[in-house]
């Protein structure tokens, strides 16, 4: 979805010459896509979390089909949307990260005097994930910590998550799982 | 990783994704490691299929074009 629907969604934008397009159309064709397509794949985002986060024994859902029913039982159609938010937010900073991180690394490694070629594109792609995952791993943590609290749970919102996770973590857990994204 | 602290037991158990990876493997076993991917397929197959078909489809004509661009 999220590049799929992009070169479309960036026309739609009114971007038609693909040469002279303004940066802020990219960021916001991207967070547009970005957006649409994570929260239709929430339900398995969040039965994926779920599932992930149970231990061995005691297991909460025997299986995938399971898990969407007793969550379905639980919160109704809102339940399995648990955690759109924070799915959503992660998904635009995705892109606003990773699109001008690439253009800016592209433009600074061509106006170094290096050949515009496929390592140059290889080496802009890395640091465009690279600056994607340091900027969206809190908000992605906010999200694993929601989608596991069931409804009524601990955690309300990504604003109060982080907090109470900087209150009584301190720093540490935003970007332990940075390396993985 | 990111639920680290937040078990019955409480305190943190992971240290890095590796030292996690090893973890849940000698624990759990090596088929932990693909707790939740029927979700992740019903998640990707389709995922995936709308990342290339958009861009491939302009390839194959206005009719395709013409729904693409809705």
């Amino acid at each position: 979805m999220r590049m799929g629907f992009y070169e479309p969604v960036k026309e739609l934008l009114g971007a038609t010459d693909p040469n002279n397009t303004p940066l802020y159309l990219k960021v916001c064709a991207g967070a547009i896509t970005g957006a649409v397509g994570s929260s239709l794949a929430n339900p398995c985002d969040l039965v994926k979390v779920r599932m992930q986060c149970q231990t061995g024994k005691g297991s909460r859902y025997p299986s995938t089909a399971n898990a969407f029913a007793s969550i379905y039982k639980e919160g109704g159609v809102t339940g399995l949307w648990r955690g759109c938010t924070p799915t959503v937010q992660r998904a635009a900073l995705l892109t606003a990260a990773q699109i001008p991180s690439y253009d800016h690394a592209k433009h600074t490694l061509i106006d170094m005097g290096y050949p515009d070629g496929p390592a140059m594109h290889f080496c802009c792609s890395m640091f465009a994930g690279m600056m994607a995952a340091i900027v969206t791993s809190p908000v992605d943590m906010a999200k694993t910590r929601i989608m596991n609290s069931g409804v009524g749970g601990k955690y309300t919102g990504v604003g109060q998550t982080l907090m109470h996770v900087v209150k009584t973590e301190v720093c540490g857990p935003f970007f332990h799982s940075c390396l993985f994204q | 990783m990111q639920m680290d602290g937040e078990g019955v037991k409480g305190g943190k158990r992971f240290t890095n994704p590796f030292q996690c990876g090893r973890l849940l493997i000698t624990e759990e076993g090596a088929t932990t490691l693909y707790r939740g991917i029927t979700a992740s397929l019903i998640r990707e197959v389709p995922s995936t299929a709308f990342d290339n078909f958009p861009n491939e489809s302009r390839l194959y004509g206005p009719l395709f074009r013409g729904f693409i661009a809705v």
